[in-house]
């Protein structure tokens, strides 16, 4: 508990990315996440969390907000693919969406789960664990 | 469900088997049907904005929950999870507030607040933003007072919208390659009666279909993200206090919103 400090992300190690314009969602998720002992890292626009990701060799799942002010958070997948230091790297990706009926995410894209606001914080918890443990059920 | 909403007439037809009269009822029934789909274009944008404090408070109850179960959590963490909570609880609760006023048939009597103070309390939230972005905001006549109906959290949430949007289209205009210094201007002008606010920004700006379209619900200009949501609030606070809003493009580069709203006599 000693290392929750005031502002959860200036994590290092970061395990999960989280991307949210809304910053009190980004604030309480960090401090979640901290509490459960997953460290992660928060960013408010993708272009934010491109640079973590450029910067954070530990990051697996990137659980980001779909309805992003003025982007779309499902354009994460694109960015990462057509990006030349991330290409490579193994993302699994947690969407986050008020309106699930306008995610539309093309039926191949394989590693990704879609949760509805308000997302039950054990099952975010639940689900974060089994994907950082690379474990089938966590997938879709 | 429609039907049962559109009340009386259907009860009337069902009781009396009676073919409705065609002229006044196609009238009717396009009046209901453009009801219908203002009250769902509200009830989706209500629906939306409401998930937001709802996920933000049911997040910070589970830390609240987590730190109570460890003895030495330092007090002021708990502190911040009960504050986080109640100030979501007030967001959703000014939603709610402004949705339903915008359904009453007769408008409660409004607070008052001052437009000037909530341009710069927006600004201070958004500080960060503008900062990470490399935008200068200048607001002028900053030390103006300006009242006028309506809660200060329905101000604020007016210039946050048009200042997010702004950042954005700055962000937008980088993208394609421009290298400027990223620039919103806000002005005050007040007569007697009227307050103007016009804010003016060098991103990308926007087309004349853009202006006239921007204010509709979920009106966007990349369909794939569904976005919109914002302008047609704040057309409809400020609807509800009796001014309005106006979007088109800059004089020379970018875009300005005009925000024109009736001051509220002293006492």
């Amino acid at each position: 508990m000693d290392n929750l400090g005031d502002n959860p992300a200036d994590n290092h190690g970061a395990l999960v990315l989280i991307v949210d314009d809304v910053e009190a969602i980004v604030d309480e998720l960090l401090t979640f996440l901290l509490l459960q002992g997953i460290p992660a890292i928060g960013a408010g626009t993708l272009g934010e969390a491109v640079e973590i990701l450029e910067n954070s060799a530990d990051v697996r799942v990137i659980a980001c907000d779909v309805r992003l002010h003025g982007e779309s958070g499902l354009d994460i997948i694109p960015l990462i693919r057509n990006h030349g230091s991330l290409q490579g790297r193994d993302f699994r990706y947690v969407f986050i969406t008020g309106d699930p009926m306008y995610v539309d995410i093309p039926a191949t894209e394989p590693g990704y789960r879609v949760l509805t606001k308000p997302v039950q914080p054990r099952a975010l918890h639940s689900l974060l664990k089994a994907l950082l443990e690379d474990d089938p059920d966590g997938r879709t | 469900m429609g039907q049962e909403i559109i009340g009386n007439r259907d009860a009337d037809n069902r009781a009396g088997c009676e073919k409705p009269d065609k002229s006044g009822d196609l009238f009717d029934e396009l009046r209901a049907r453009s009801r219908l789909a203002d009250v769902g274009a509200r009830t989706i944008a209500l629906g939306h904005e409401l998930r937001q404090p709802l996920f933000a408070i049911s997040l910070a109850n589970e830390n609240l929950r987590l730190m109570l179960e460890s003895p030495d959590t330092p007090r002021h963490l708990m502190q911040r999870a009960v504050e986080r909570t109640a100030e979501q609880v007030q967001r959703a609760q000014a939603l709610i507030d402004m949705a339903l006023k915008s359904q009453a048939d007769a408008p409660p009597v409004p607070e008052t607040t001052d437009l000037v103070l909530a341009m710069r309390n927006a600004c201070r939230f958004l500080d960060d933003m503008f900062d990470r972005a490399g935008i200068l905001i200048e607001p002028l006549h900053a030390d103006l007072s300006a009242r006028v109906r309506m809660s200060r959290i329905e101000a604020e949430q007016i210039f946050v919208n048009v200042l997010r949007n702004a950042i954005d289209s700055i962000q937008s205009r980088r993208k394609q390659g421009w290298s400027g210094a990223g620039r919103i201007v806000i002005e005050f002008e007040m007569d007697r009666t009227i307050v103007r606010c016009l804010i003016t920004d060098n991103g990308a700006g926007l087309s004349e279909g853009v202006a006239q379209t921007g204010f509709r619900p979920l009106c966007t200009t990349k369909a794939a993200e569904g976005t919109g949501i914002g302008l047609f609030i704040c057309e409809q606070i400020l609807s509800i206090a009796g001014g309005s809003i106006r979007l088109r493009p800059g004089a020379s580069q970018g875009a300005q919103v005009e925000v024109r709203l009736p001051l509220r006599p002293e006492g």
